[in-house]
């Protein structure tokens, strides 16, 4: 479980010092935004080639959900701000 | 005619009829309101505009919806506006390019949602009774919009 140090009298968790565990992004599977859009939100957000994103979506289309990032929290909470922007359905959690 | 395509300066020429341009900027306004609307908290089809950002843990939910909820919303107000305000264009810049496609996905999500779309031959489905022909087909047009915005528009 968590080693994060004991910190007393520390009220804002947030800024807490964590261990080292990554967290994730991952895209969930949903019916309605097509197949050709999530590929073009991945080139645009991620940056990724076509080929990539293309991979990409269809692992979220037939797993119903692929990891599409990593990372420190805040960068993970803004890769799922940016898709919830383009109405994608991600969430984050720590790497375990 | 009904045609997006690759702009040769940039983002992308619009062909549109004006009764369906009309339609879009009517749609977009509607969006705002159930976004700005107290009671909309309940509504389905928000829940899946501003999806919970944890599965598992609600106090991360709640601390992402605090962090980002407000940013959120001003965006899809802001694509909205952004459509309204170029309904009538006939090229649309990268930026306004990039409001087309969010705003018209996110008024598919709502109608689609309030559908309960779960999969293709659930359209065909609706198509077929009279009750929800209509929406079935806005629903159908939207998605050849978003596909034809998602071919034009370069995503570099």
């Amino acid at each position: 479980m968590s080693s994060a140090p004991t910190i007393v009298d520390e009220p804002d968790v947030e800024e807490r010092v964590e261990p080292d565990v990554p967290w994730i992004v991952i895209v969930w599977n949903d019916p309605i935004n097509l197949m050709s859009y999530v590929t073009w939100v991945f080139q645009k957000l991620f940056g990724f080639p076509r080929p990539q994103a293309e991979r990409l979506m269809w692992d979220v289309h037939t797993k119903g959900k692929a990891v599409v990032a990593n990372g420190p929290r805040e960068r993970c909470e803004a890769h799922v701000a940016a898709l919830h922007g383009y109405g994608l359905w991600a969430t984050l959690q720590r790497d375990r | 005619m009904i045609a997006i395509t690759t702009a040769p300066k940039g983002g992308v020429n619009v062909d549109l009829p004006p009764d369906v341009r009309e339609l879009l900027a009517s749609l977009a306004k509607q969006l705002v309101e159930l976004i700005d609307d107290p009671d909309s908290a309940d509504d389905p089809g928000m829940a899946r505009l501003f999806p919970p950002a944890s599965v598992d843990d609600p106090m991360e939910a709640l601390g992402f919806e605090q962090l980002m909820g407000e940013a959120l919303r001003a965006g899809k107000r802001e694509s909205a506006a952004v459509l309204r305000a170029t309904a009538d264009a006939n090229h649309l810049n990268r930026d306004e390019t990039l409001a087309w496609m969010r705003c018209i996905n996110d008024i598919r999500l709502l109608l689609g949602t309030r559908l309960d779309v779960h999969e293709d031959a659930d359209v065909e489905t609706l198509l077929a009774d009279p009750l929800s022909e209509q929406a079935a087909v806005m629903y159908i047009a939207l998605s050849e919009l978003i596909e034809m915005l998602s071919r034009a528009a370069d995503p570099s």
